[in-house]
């Protein structure tokens, strides 16, 4: 079914974040999740599902909810963030591929 | 400025380490071993007679036209068939072989219409040149030609016009094969032959014409063809062209070179460029043929405005629409915030056009709310692909298919949705390649002319990561890693993670049988071959990228080539298919809302500094909303106004009522297109668009080719599409200065590390470059990760399969995937208004024998397609291409509505949405559906122009 409201649609979202790094260990997961959705969503989509998630119980993943209500994970995310420097990329190479 | 002519070598250009060196009418010239002498006298500037013989088909001899003498050897063997040797002695000139050469060209006149003077070819006729170069004033045996060039002889057929651009005119053909040759070599199709014996000698598109034929209209036999015999129909209709121009196709992501063939500024033909890289001389029925919509009857040409999207359109100057247009972003941006706008760029504009988009969004409207198409097509490439290699984009350039071994084809129908590069493909196929297809149905490259599929894994829709999971647990778990290469390339410690999670026995091709419905032992086949075939390529399309887990496919992809040492050397690589011409540019010019250009993301302090600097505003270092979270907050409330340039997200984006609730919920939607588009219903101002023919740019390609763009014409509407989007942005108050691309290249070029290199100099001197183009490629870069991954070490990722949650049940029994087919492309905005619609005038869907039988449909039924989301009425097609279980149609038409039916299920990290999968059921009916009722009426209530007497015109009349 697809999701009735905007909160639920974002809450399948992150859930669905969830279920990829869900393979890895926990403190990495949990940072994946952190770091993908603050990556990838406006602050006001981050907020809105960080407030709403208390209401939302067990429907939200566990590792969703460490993710968007503890502190800011320290763990690297499993997903490294592109490199920025070109100049210390090989021949051929760029910040971009 | 005149005609481009290129040279023809007659036979392939050879390449080899080795060289001969050879004596040509008293000249030395050193050629590759291997090359002919007739090729060989071209290289030193001597041009031999011939006809049958051309560089793009391996030489034949059959004309008797290029002979030669060659001293010490007997007779006059032909040049074209005679390899070049070292020491060898070679004249091509004598009285010897005039007079042979000249008897030759009296047989073929005398059996051809001397009508030289109302022929179409005339001027560009290689007959009519070689009668020419040997001197022919008289024909021994007459010129009526008993066999078929009288209406009246016997054998004497008519033209066939059946094809709609171009004729075929039996009494001109001069029977030398390069059609049928041309047929197959070049496009591997094989439709023609050459029928009947002797005088009777025909050129035949099977027993039928060749409108009804297995004729795909590459054009590849027109161009190979020396007379007028196969001619395009419009140089029948107008003549020859005068001058030309080479531009890059605006069709799929392939990106051909073209020359436009012009008379004044009217495009008479579109011939592939044999000095584009990325097709090196070939087309497809598209980009050869299909561009008459760019002086469609239907254009726009002049901007409009309107209160209500009830209203009818009001024709104005460009100065009123900008400034309605600019004043209600402003309104709006003051009333409901920054961030209640945004803009979409496009795909199918230049890399300049997109790259302004996105500056005009960030720097004029002051948030990240920028967006592309490629958010439903290969979003998910790219996050994959940086993931584990360092790079959002495919590692091979096209010709590297040349050296595969082993071609494994995942989710992609080459020959439909990419055909040049699927001729490429074939052509090494036929020369003994491999060959794995994993698609849900019997794609044609599974069996064709002289190819057959070594595997057809027909998984069932949805079940990617566990086929490639189990693809890998063989690979791993059989001992069949590339040991060397991973210790020496890839994070060690990453691969013995994922080693140890892929041999788990819960992914063998055993245990994910019930995900995939595939037959372990095929599977293991397919991994050992994979693995062990040699250089081993993979190639792509949306069957991968289009689902729920589309961005952890793209990483299984990379993991299992990897694994197996099969990238950073030819024939190998993970290679996206990428579906429109600019797909790949415009991620590349910073159009997703969370990065600029070349893929750094907006919050990198240093990267958001620099361009800060020189734009002179201050940027957002939080990302903005995707095309999906717009939509979403517009049917909430919040977001209000939106800058949409070529593209059609009314009909090309799944969910369609979640589309339109969107769009009717916005306050001012300016839409820049060349046609009033299906979004276009839903917009306040509308600015004319302008075709690929009516601007300077450039277009990136699958292969991260940048090649030009050239003007040929006028825009229609006034300005290219750059030009709009620089007075928007002024009239918004933000200054952008430019007066000609080339100063916004040099803009990106100055940005971006991974373009430093590029300017359009460049472009002009070496033709085309692939990024990274900078001080450590100053050539560019056809291949990536040579020796060394982009991100360092090559990452492996744990892929752990997630099925969708898009389930089959009782209600919805089917599964829905949607694609492509040859003669339409995408939204068929461009091929509904060419002749291609004859191939393909209305969506279909197909449907398994059995499925059909169990609902009581027969071919050509009027059918109900319903989902979750909606439902739809189209004929249906019974075809055994097919899975049961699994149905199939395109979304080309927009009165079909194919995305009524897709549902808002999207890719984990990128929101790619899940087209690939929709549960549906299937019933026979005799009406439109609800929807479609709907459509027709708001295709005439919502596309009224007012014209200057103040009544209302429907835009299609």
């Amino acid at each position: 079914m697809s999701a009735v409201t905007q909160e639920d649609k974002l809450l399948r979202m992150a859930n669905q974040i969830a279920s990829f790094f869900r393979s890895y260990p926990e403190e990495e997961a949990v940072a994946g999740i952190h770091k993908h959705i603050v990556a990838f969503w406006t602050p006001k989509m981050v907020s809105r599902l960080e407030a709403a998630l208390p209401e939302m119980g067990d429907r939200a993943d566990t590792l969703v909810q460490r993710a968007l209500r503890g502190a800011e994970p320290q763990a690297e995310s499993p997903v490294r963030p592109a490199t920025r420097d070109p100049q210390k990329l090989g021949e051929g190479a760029s910040d971009a591929g | 400025m005149g005609l481009i002519k290129e040279i023809d070598y007659g036979t392939p250009i050879r390449v080899a380490e080795q060289t001969v060196t050879l004596t040509i009418d008293g000249m030395s010239v050193t050629v590759p071993a291997g090359t002919s002498v007739m090729a060989a006298a071209m290289h030193a500037g001597t041009q031999i007679p011939k006809l049958c013989a051309t560089d793009s088909l391996e030489p034949f001899g059959s004309c008797r036209l290029c002979l030669v003498e060659i001293e010490g050897r007997r007779g006059t063997p032909a040049s074209c068939t005679t390899p070049a040797e070292n020491g060898m002695v070679v004249h091509t000139q004598n009285d010897k072989l005039h007079k042979l050469r000249k008897g030759v060209m009296e047989l073929y006149i005398s059996d051809h219409p001397l009508t030289c003077l109302t022929c179409a070819a005339n001027g560009d006729c290689e007959l009519q040149d070689m009668a020419g170069v040997v001197g022919l004033r008289d024909v021994r045996y007459g010129y009526d030609g008993d066999n078929h060039v009288a209406p009246t002889a016997e054998k004497y057929l008519p033209k066939d016009e059946s094809n709609p651009y171009f004729t075929y005119d039996p009494s001109k053909c001069i029977v030398c094969n390069r059609c049928v040759r041309a047929c197959e070599e070049v496009q591997g199709t094989f439709a023609l032959t050459i029928a009947g014996r002797g005088f009777d000698s025909r050129v035949a598109a099977g027993p039928t014409n060749f409108f009804e034929s297995e004729c795909v209209s590459c054009g590849a036999c027109v161009q190979a063809c020396p007379t007028a015999t196969l001619q395009e129909k419009s140089i029948h209709e107008f003549g020859q062209p005068e001058h030309a121009e080479v531009t890059t196709c605006a069709y799929c992501g392939v990106g051909c070179s073209f020359k436009a063939e012009m008379q004044g500024e009217r495009v008479v033909r579109m011939v592939p460029y044999k000095g584009g890289k990325a097709n090196e001389g070939h087309s497809c029925v598209k980009g050869r043929f299909a561009y008459g919509y760019a002086t469609h009857k239907d254009r726009i040409t002049k901007p409009m405005i309107r209160e209500k999207i009830t209203d009818p359109w009001r024709e104005v100057s460009w100065e009123e629409a900008i400034d309605r247009a600019a004043s209600e972003f402003k309104r709006i941006q003051a009333k409901y915030g920054k961030d209640s706008v945004g803009g979409i760029t496009s795909s199918r504009c230049t890399n300049e056009e997109a790259y302004l988009v996105q500056k005009l969004v960030r720097a004029a409207f002051g948030n990240n709310n920028v967006d592309t198409c490629a958010r439903v097509c290969h979003s998910p490439t790219g996050y994959g692909l940086m993931s584990t290699l360092g790079t959002s984009a495919g590692t091979q350039d096209f010709k590297s298919v040349e050296n595969s071994d082993v071609i494994l084809v995942i989710g992609a129908n080459p020959t439909d949705g990419h055909p040049v590069f699927g001729s490429r493909m074939k052509k090494r196929l036929r020369q003994g390649a491999k060959l794995i297809v994993a698609d849900p149905r019997k794609i044609d490259l599974v069996k064709s002319p002289h190819i057959k599929a070594d595997f057809h894994l027909p998984l069932k829709p949805g079940s990617n990561v566990a086929f490639i999971n189990s693809l890998a647990h063989v690979i791993v778990t059989e001992g069949l890693i590339d040991e060397a290469y991973v210790r020496e390339r890839c994070d060690l410690a990453e691969f013995e993670s994922w080693a140890r999670f892929i041999a788990e026995e819960r992914h063998s091709p055993e245990n994910q049988q019930q995900f995939t419905g595939l037959d372990p032992e095929q599977v293991r086949g397919a991994a050992r071959l994979y693995a062990q075939g040699g250089a081993a390529g993979i190639y792509y399309g949306l069957g991968v990228t289009e689902h729920s887990q589309g961005s952890t496919m793209v990483m299984g992809m990379a993991n299992i080539a990897m694994a197996t040492g099969n990238i950073g050397k030819l024939g190998a690589g993970v290679n996206p298919l990428r579906g429109q011409n600019n797909v790949q540019g415009s991620c590349d010019m910073g159009s997703f809302p969370h990065e600029l250009t070349g893929y750094r993301h907006v919050s990198d302090d240093a990267t958001r500094e620099s361009f800060e600097a020189l734009w002179g505003a201050k940027l957002d270092g939080a990302p903005g909303l995707r095309i999906t979270n717009m939509l979403d907050e517009a049917v909430e409330g919040s977001f209000k106004g939106m800058y949409i340039q070529g593209e059609d997200i009314a009909q090309s984006d799944p969910d369609t009522h979640h589309v339109t609730a969107g769009l009717m919920a916005m306050e001012c939607i300016v839409v820049q297109d060349l046609f009033l588009n299906e979004t276009a219903k839903y917009a306040h101002v509308f600015l004319p668009g302008a075709s690929f023919l009516e601007k300077d740019g450039t277009f990136t390609n699958a292969e991260r080719r940048i090649s030009r763009v050239r003007k040929v014409m006028a825009p229609m509407g006034g300005y290219g599409d750059w030009e709009g989007t620089v007075l928007l942005s002024n009239a918004l108050g933000y200054k952008m200065e430019y007066s000609h691309p080339s100063e916004i290249m040099d803009e990106i070029a100055s940005l971006t590390p991974s373009f430093t290199g590029v300017s359009y100099a460049k472009l002009d001197e070496l033709g085309s470059v692939q990024w990274p183009c900078n001080e450590k490629a100053p050539l560019g870069t056809p291949m990536m990760h040579v020796d060394r991954f982009v991100r360092g070490k090559g990452r492996f990722m744990i892929t752990e399969f997630v099925a969708t949650e898009e389930r089959t049940g009782a209600k919805f029994p089917l599964i829905l995937t949607t694609g492509r087919i040859l003669s339409q492309y995408n939204v068929g905005a461009q091929t509904r208004r060419t002749e291609n619609s004859r191939w393909h005038e209305e969506d279909v869907l197909e449907i398994h024998p059995f499925d059909a039988e169990l609902r009581g449909i027969v071919d050509g039924d009027l059918v109900a397609l319903e989902s979750r989301s909606g439902d739809i009425a189209l004929k249906a097609r019974i075809s055994e291409r097919m899975q049961p279980g699994v149905v199939y149609t395109t979304f080309h038409h927009a009165k079909t509505g194919a995305n009524v039916i897709t549902t808002d299920y999207s890719d984990w990290a990128t929101n790619c949405p899940e087209y690939k999968v929709t549960a549906v059921q299937v019933r026979r009916t005799n009406r439109p559906s609800d929807w479609q009722a709907k459509f027709y009426e708001e295709d005439f209530s919502l596309t009224r122009i007012a014209n200057s007497q103040g009544t209302t015109l429907d835009a299609a009349e």
